[in-house]
């Protein structure tokens, strides 16, 4: 077999790979987006992207080596090595931060499955992270959404803890038992609750308006059941993805 | 300045590669490692090949 022939090989290889990929959805658990997101969109561009200055180093390298380099030989090496391949970071960057929204993303660690199961799988289940995500008042994200403050601080402090979380993850390294570190804003609940009839008809919503906007009382203080506690937490048998 | 350019082929390559099967597999674990890895390649190597074209052209006096 000549070394064309492997190389044309490869090459068809990764073309019908990115066909496959095009089709994925990119969260498998939780509510996913229906139809195409802007995301998808990103990871597929970037899909090709790097398909296609793969074919295009390979073709310079391999195919066209003899010939002399001429102004448009040039400009192919520029979007081969250097415009798509930085597209590739740029996009695998966007839809890296964007994947780590995702509910499967939370549910990577062992030590967040008892919140998963609590969350997807119990039906009986009373918590208010339970009864958000089975009435699907969240649409996406669950996890992402009630754990991130809003804003662009609220964004960059998720990703410095996303980062703290993956260094655990990588080295073992963190403390035992697990604790959550941060504070959990009203702004958080505020966001989607407040304006809302069912939140402004309660009286002591009403007299505690101040207080809650400023954070001095907790919505936790009255609506305290969020995760199951300790004793009622559980390590499932079956995957989020529906196997055994 | 020819194994510069071999360099930074082989660099940009690997790391399109795996940003290729990180963005094709996704899934946090897989992504996060073969991506970041990708995008230190990548980047070694479009630095490698920014510099061979900048050399180039110093060298053509275009700089």
């Amino acid at each position: 077999m000549r070394v064309r022939d492997v190389i044309m090989s490869g090459i068809l290889l990764l073309f019908f790979s990115t066909i496959a990929a095009a089709d994925r959805p990119l969260s498998e658990i939780g509510h996913p987006a229906v139809g195409t997101t802007f995301t998808d969109l990103v990871r597929i561009a970037t899909i090709l992207a790097a398909f296609t200055s793969i074919v295009l180093i390979i073709y310079l390298q391999f195919f066209r080596r003899q010939q002399e380099i001429d102004t448009g030989r040039k400009w192919l090496y520029f979007i081969a090595l250097f415009m798509l391949p930085a597209f590739v970071m740029f996009g695998g960057t966007y839809f890296s931060l964007e994947e780590f929204k995702n509910v499967d993303a939370c549910m990577d660690c062992h030590q967040m499955h008892p919140f998963g199961a609590d969350m997807m799988l119990n039906r009986e289940s009373n918590t208010l992270a339970a009864k958000h995500f089975r009435n699907n008042w969240v649409n996406d994200h669950q996890c992402y959404s009630c754990h991130t403050g809003y804003g662009v601080a609220g964004t960059i402090q998720s990703k410095m803890d996303g980062l703290r979380h993956l260094y655990g993850r990588v080295t073992g390294i963190y403390d035992r038992p697990i604790r959550f570190r941060g504070n959990f804003p009203n702004a958080n609940c505020l966001t989607c609750h407040i304006g809302g009839e069912k939140y402004e008809k309660v009286q002591i919503h009403r007299s505690l308006h101040e207080r809650i906007l400023e954070d001095q009382i907790s919505c936790m203080r009255c609506h305290g059941n969020v995760h199951p506690s300790m004793q009622h937490r559980y390590y499932p048998v079956v995957t989020y993805r529906g196997g055994e | 300045m020819q194994y510069l350019l071999t360099f930074a082929k082989g660099f940009i390559i690997l790391g399109l590669l795996l940003a290729f099967f990180a963005a094709l597999f996704t899934g946090p674990g897989p992504l996060t490692l073969f991506l970041s890895f990708g995008q230190i390649f990548i980047l070694i190597g479009i630095v490698l090949y920014l510099g061979v074209v900048i050399r180039d052209m110093k060298d053509r006096r275009v700089l």
